[in-house]
């Protein structure tokens, strides 16, 4: 489902992201991306739905490389993916409703359908009672909800979440990784990056942890579902 | 058409400028074109009146050169036995007189010895020597001229050819600065509304979703311009008619009017205002919006083409 290989990353004269980086998640996974502040966990995620390019190595999504994907072949791609951004990125002149509408509205879907499924999600998170609200009229918590709902309202096979419980109570928090888990049992590969121990204790889901440059495998865990997160290292 | 906008660039300064802008560029061409289809027309229609007309002048008798009878006669005489000459009909005293009364004055006009004039219908299948005929005509009654009107035809000619040339090299220029327009308000749209299309592209929207945005918008933009300039230019041109012609319908003037000023007055209303030209008029809106959307689509492909 995703491959990294020998993945080399890093800014324009910032410090190395990842270093000779090599790792596999399989498809149907959820994972877990820990690590500190700074340690690169929005730019591996970046790099995997498409916003950034590695500077050498190779990284594959749905069996394809994606590093010489064509401005044209990317789009399909990106619409197979859904991203809940650390910072939302919703459009801001945009309803609650036609903000996580945007997703079908390009994907082409009837209009009727989004009547029907929209304010469904938006009621599940929570937000049955604001699918009229601009963004700048909610609370940090209830904008990543719509992020939350954007990114699976068109049931992506690849569900990448940047800290997308960052501005939430725990109660909230679990309940929001209810849906990632809903999304998971249907088959979608899932990686959340979080700051949030008690989660990631709470879930039983392996980890991808980042530090210097690397990424080691701390699963730990019990489920047979896990991946194989191994890490090579490139001297 | 009409869809919704995910970008909000109705709020963009585009908004107020470019309905504006296409409304004085669809102004612009509203004018041109009629100016060019009624210098077409007016042509057209004074061939069709004097293709095949002459005009023969008898100056007013001297000393020696027989009465003022005696000289239509002979000229008549001479006129009817040429072959070629279909008829030959003298123009009355009283409409020679009033064809000159404005250049002359009434009293004038009035006062002065007038020239004797005969208008000629000439066969089509039969050409006549006027060159000849001129010859014949100054022995029958010395100082005598024929004019053909080939000359004021070729001069009117030149007259139309020049305004539809100037009226295309408008509607190009006009054409050239509303693409120019469309195209500077997509930038201005692509680098302000920077953020939200890369949201789009990253949720999977390909160029051509994002191109369709822009495309409505100015689309839109240009149909509401052009209708205002429609309007406007009608209104121009109504007026423009209404104050060159007086208030009704005329029949426009006869051969024998051409250079009065009446004539002229005429001229301009026998140019005509038929349905080709309102046709055009109310095309310019839908082929202004065309245009725009076509160029506000090439332009944001261009531009995030040449993105990573
Ligand atoms: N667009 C960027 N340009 C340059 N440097 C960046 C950019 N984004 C992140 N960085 C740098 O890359 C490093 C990793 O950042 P990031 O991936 O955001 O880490 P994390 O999400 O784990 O906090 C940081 O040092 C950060 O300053
Ligand atoms: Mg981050």
């Amino acid at each position: 489902m995703v491959r990294f290989e020998n993945v080399f990353m890093r800014y324009d004269g910032g410090p190395v992201i990842l270093r000779d980086v090599s790792f596999r998640l399989e498809q149907g996974s959820f994972h877990f991306l820990t690590g500190a502040s700074g340690a690169g966990k929005s730019t591996l995620l970046r790099l995997m739905y498409l916003a950034a390019r590695p500077v050498s190595g190779q990284i594959s999504i749905f069996g394809r490389d994606v590093t010489t994907l064509s401005r044209r072949e990317r789009p399909m791609a990106r619409r197979r993916i859904g991203v809940v951004f650390q910072d939302f990125r919703l459009i801001p002149h945009l309803s609650a409703l036609d903000n996580v509408a945007l997703p079908l509205r390009i994907a082409g879907t009837r209009e009727s359908l989004i009547r029907e499924h929209v304010p469904e999600l938006l009621a599940w998170v929570g937000l049955s009672g604001h699918l009229d609200a601009l963004p700048a009229t909610l609370s940090g918590g209830q904008q990543q909800r719509i992020a939350i709902a954007r990114a699976v309202i068109s049931r992506p096979n690849l569900l990448l979440a940047d800290e997308p419980t960052g501005n939430v109570d725990d109660r909230i928090a679990v309940r929001l990784l209810y849906l990632f888990e809903e999304l998971h049992k249907m088959g979608t590969t899932v990686v959340i990056a979080t700051h949030n121990e008690n989660l990631v204790k709470r879930f039983d889901h392996p980890r991808l942890h980042m530090e210097d440059a690397r990424i080691t495998d701390r699963s730990a865990s019990r489920s047979a579902s896990a991946a194989a997160a191994t890490t090579a290292a490139g001297e | 058409m009409w869809g919704r906008n995910d970008l909000a660039l109705g709020r963009d300064a585009s908004s107020r400028f470019l309905p504006g802008l296409l409304a004085v560029m669809v102004f612009l061409a509203a004018l041109a074109a009629t100016g060019a289809l009624s210098a077409r027309g007016f042509i057209a229609s004074w061939d069709a009146r004097l293709d095949g007309s002459a005009t023969v002048q008898i100056p007013p008798p001297s000393t020696g050169t027989g009465t003022r009878v005696e000289r239509r006669e002979a000229v008549m005489r001479l006129l009817r036995v040429t072959p070629g000459v279909q008829q030959a009909r003298p123009v009355p005293e009283k409409t020679v007189a009033r064809l000159l009364e404005p250049w002359l004055g009434a009293e004038l006009a009035g006062a002065l010895p007038m020239p004797t004039l005969i208008d000629l219908r000439l066969s089509a299948d039969q050409p006549v020597d006027l060159t000849r005929l001129a010859e014949r005509l100054e022995n029958a009654a010395p100082g005598t001229m024929i004019d053909d009107h080939a000359r004021w035809l070729s001069d009117a000619r030149t007259l139309a050819r020049t305004v539809t040339v100037t009226a295309g090299v408008v509607l190009v220029l006009v054409v050239l600065a509303a693409v120019l327009a469309v195209v500077f308000a997509v930038r201005t749209g692509l680098a302000v509304h920077r953020e939200e299309i890369e949201i789009l592209h990253l949720i999977g929207a390909p160029d051509r979703y994002i191109a369709r945005q822009f495309q409505r918008h100015a689309g839109r933009l240009a149909l509401v311009g052009g209708i205002i300039g429609v309007v406007l230019a009608s209104g121009t041109l109504m007026g423009l008619r209404w104050w060159l012609t007086g208030t009704g319908p005329g029949s426009g003037p006869g051969a024998d009017e051409v250079f009065s000023p009446a004539g002229l007055t005429a001229l301009v209303q026998a140019a005509g205002f038929g349905w080709l030209e309102w046709a055009v008029i109310l095309l310019l809106p839908f082929t202004a919006a065309l245009i725009a959307t076509v160029a506000a689509r090439t332009s944001v492909l261009a531009v995030l083409a040449r993105m990573p």
